[in-house]
């Protein structure tokens, strides 16, 4: 198992955002984390990154429990959080190396990576000067340039046009193929997760309702993952 | 701790504050000289302690140390407040590094940057002027190698004092996670404190306990600091 939480709840004041999360995923895995907005997916994401330690209960990792200060396991963890930040002056080559400065581990390198994500003529401009596609594309690039065990990506095909979800989702497959990476991916977009994940899980007003695996649920839901969707959220989303 | 501080000179772009510390120089050489001019225009007696050294030497400091405390504000404004903000915080926090190490890595650069600006600077200034008073004098007093001695400890407290200012100011803006709130408390600080400074020009035991004290102040708002940013939560 790549990543567990075991009864993770999460509150803001006295608000209970997150409700004892119990989450499975395995090595290997792409994992599509699906839910109306508000439902608490990016709160959940945030913890399974260590950027945020959960309220109650426990985010374990490769078998051992996450903490957000922990410097050794952040190398093993890629992350897009919601819009991604940049040093917005300098160059995409620029910004990736010193993502990679802090990283201090193997990774790819920066042509290869801005290679991969459709970047390779756009190293050399400042990110300022970046359309919302092509921030994506580069919060991507630095999310995996590290060769991380585990990518966690919310919402990472927002700003793409039909083309570039197209490469991003063949650029899913590649990454767990190639470089055995584990991929957490959350998106409103139903379809975009059916064609990528190996299994997905539904959260619904902070509460993990359901994890399926692809296979059953096309068995069960030949329909596709829509019905699935709205039968198990009772038509919210 | 050296690679996280050569690496916030990457991320920062720092032409601006380079910009304003040569500009600021310029500034300085002008009010040196006009701050020793003063007698000459107007034979006012109030007007006659212009005519020393430590007069002249001691308000060109508290030019110094307002200009640099505003200008280590800005950067802690930039560096520091904008980059703990809630939304900034993904990118920092996904770094292997303990929060308390990127803030303190953050202090650091810009302390590193702003003194060596103010000493830089007001060698440039103090050299330049004492320099021509050794061959045609403005001020009509005595010039001794002590008035060059304290124009030198007055500049290595009053970047004691900007680094204390500063950081409580950033420390301030930190908690309240705003920008013009870090600008306004350095003024405030520096308003209340200016008087105090120019008292602790004469008096050298003075000069010591606010030395200490302006360490102390400086320790402690880190350490809040340091406190605020281990449990800031990415929004």
């Amino acid at each position: 198992m790549k990543v567990k939480t075991a009864d993770v709840s999460k509150l803001y004041d006295s608000y209970e955002v997150l409700k004892r999360i119990n989450m499975n995923v395995d090595d290997g895995n792409i994992y599509g984390l699906l839910g109306p907005n508000g439902a608490g997916k990016s709160t959940l994401l945030k913890m399974l990154s260590g950027l945020n330690a959960p309220s109650l209960g426990e985010v374990y990792f490769n078998g051992n429990a996450l903490h957000i200060d922990d410097g050794h396991v952040k190398p093993l963890i890629g992350s897009v959080i919601e819009t991604p930040v940049f040093y917005n002056h300098l160059s995409a080559y620029e910004n990736l190396s010193i993502h990679l400065e802090y990283m201090n581990t193997d990774h790819l390198t920066i042509e290869e990576a801005l290679t991969i994500v459709g970047l390779k003529t756009a190293g050399d401009l400042p990110v300022a000067k970046f359309s919302l596609g092509m921030r994506q594309r580069l919060a991507v690039a630095r999310a995996f340039i590290h060769l991380p065990e585990l990518l966690v990506l919310d919402e990472p095909l927002n700003g793409l046009d039909p083309k570039g979800v197209k490469e991003m989702r063949a650029l899913f497959k590649k990454l767990r193929g190639q470089f055995d990476m584990t991929l957490i991916i959350s998106s409103h977009i139903l379809n975009e997760i059916e064609h990528v994940a190996d299994e997905i899980g539904i959260l619904h007003k902070g509460e993990l309702l359901t994890e399926v695996s692809m296979q059953t649920l096309k068995i069960n839901y030949p329909d596709g993952i829509e019905t699935f969707f709205f039968n198990m959220t009772e038509g919210d989303g | 701790m050296l690679k996280l501080i050569r690496l916030e000179y990457r991320k920062t772009n720092l032409r601006p504050y380079t910009l304003s510390v040569i500009i600021a120089t310029i500034l300085f050489i002008g009010f040196i000289y006009l701050f020793a001019y003063i007698p000459r225009i107007d034979e006012d007696p109030e007007l006659l302690m212009f005519a020393e050294y430590s007069t002249v030497s001691g308000l060109l400091i508290l030019v110094s140390l307002t200009t640099y405390s505003v200008l280590a504000s800005a950067m802690f404004a930039k560096m520091v407040i904008d980059t703990f903000d809630a939304n900034s915080l993904t990118l920092i926090y996904s770094y292997p590094v303990r929060r308390s190490a990127i803030l303190l890595s953050k202090i650091i650069a810009v302390l590193l940057f702003t003194a060596a600006a103010m000493m830089i600077s007001n060698t440039v200034v103090f050299t330049l002027f004492f320099l021509t008073e050794s061959i045609s004098p403005l001020v009509n007093d005595t010039f001794v190698s002590s008035v060059v001695l304290d124009a030198l400890s007055l500049t290595l407290l009053s970047m004691a004092a900007m680094s204390a200012i500063s950081v409580t100011a950033m420390t301030i803006g930190l908690y309240r996670q705003s920008v013009p709130l870090t600008i306004i408390s350095t003024v405030v600080i520096l308003a209340s404190t200016n008087n105090v400074f120019m008292e602790v020009l004469s008096n050298p035991v003075i000069l010591l306990v606010t030395l200490v004290l302006c360490i102390v102040v400086l320790s402690v708002s880190t350490l809040l600091a340091a406190k605020h940013v281990r449990d800031l939560e990415v929004a």
